[in-house]
């Protein structure tokens, strides 16, 4: 299983994530805040124009803490970036466009992506799973749990 | 605390073999994963999009504002039978279903030569961003 490991900043889960058009020759660096309360994965406006993302239609109605608003959805394809190499997170993703504002972040990793790996949080770190593990594995592999508690988990 | 360690210890020494193997230490397979999909470091380096992707992109802009309607008046009967698939349309008329983006991507890509088509999504479902400010 690989893993991507992160440190919070600011009580923020923030993982270093490339985003790309699809087939595209390349691909932009960018940091990411991990958002389990997004359902939907966003990308800043400014990134999307620069990539030349294609629009994948009508503007989406989206719910927010504090009333509605409507956002542009795109086609783009997004890696994580770890110690050990890119790992893709989603080779074909439709992602919406959110306003660009200077924030820690470009990028807005809903559960649209962190459903399909497993995400472990605790203290000041954070993991994210891939290729079928489960939170068990992922669990030991963070030094969350010693091999025999894995084992009999 | 020392299952902790030995966990660590053998992920360690499983990566340095496999770096071994592959002959470089992680940041240099990093580095070299990063050439292999050309990452560009900060937004300010990516080259202006090159012309002929940005008219096929007014194309297909063109392609799915027009389908749009049409998609939108199918929608409640495709939501019976297809929700959560991707259509892909092509002069106002369904060209095919697949189960993901990527796939209706590809068939479209195939079927399309010039990709100058639409892809629209079977769903509903309500997009919530939570407490981020829009």
């Amino acid at each position: 299983m690989s893993f991507v490991k992160g440190v919070c900043r600011q009580g923020k889960a923030l993982a270093e994530v490339a985003v790309g058009a699809v087939g595209g020759k390349k691909r932009l660096r960018a940091t990411a805040l991990i958002d389990t309360g997004a359902t939907m994965t966003g990308v800043a406006e400014n990134i999307v124009q620069a990539l030349e993302l294609q629009w994948l239609g009508k503007r989406e109605r989206i719910k927010l803490a504090v009333g509605e608003a409507e956002a542009a959805s795109y086609r783009a394809s997004v890696f994580f970036l770890s110690g050990g190499g890119v790992i893709p997170a989603a080779h074909e993703i439709k992602i919406l466009s959110i306003p660009a504002r200077r924030r820690e972040y470009d990028i807005l990793l809903g559960t649209d992506i962190l459903a399909k790996c497993c995400f472990v949080l605790r203290g000041d770190e954070f993991f994210l799973g891939f290729d079928g593990g489960d939170k068990t594995t992922l669990n030991a592999a963070a030094g969350f749990l010693s091999p025999r508690a894995a084992e009999s988990a | 605390m020392a299952g902790r360690m030995t966990v660590k210890a053998g992920a360690k020494t499983a990566a340095t073999k496999s770096a071994a193997a592959r002959g470089g230490s992680a940041s240099r397979r990093l580095r070299r994963a990063e050439r292999k999909i050309r990452l560009v470091r900060h937004i300010s380096e990516l080259p202006p999009p090159p012309p002929e992707l940005v008219e096929l992109r007014k194309k297909q802009r063109k392609e799915q504002e027009k389908n749009n309607p049409v998609f939108a008046a199918m929608l409640p009967r495709l939501l019976k039978t297809r929700r959560g698939q991707w259509a892909v349309m092509k002069k106002g008329a369904l060209a095919g279903f697949y189960p993901t983006l990527g796939d209706a991507g590809k068939a479209g890509d195939r079927r399309y030569r010039s990709g100058v088509y639409s892809l629209h999504e079977i769903d509903d479902r309500e997009i919530d961003l939570g407490m981020f400010p829009l």
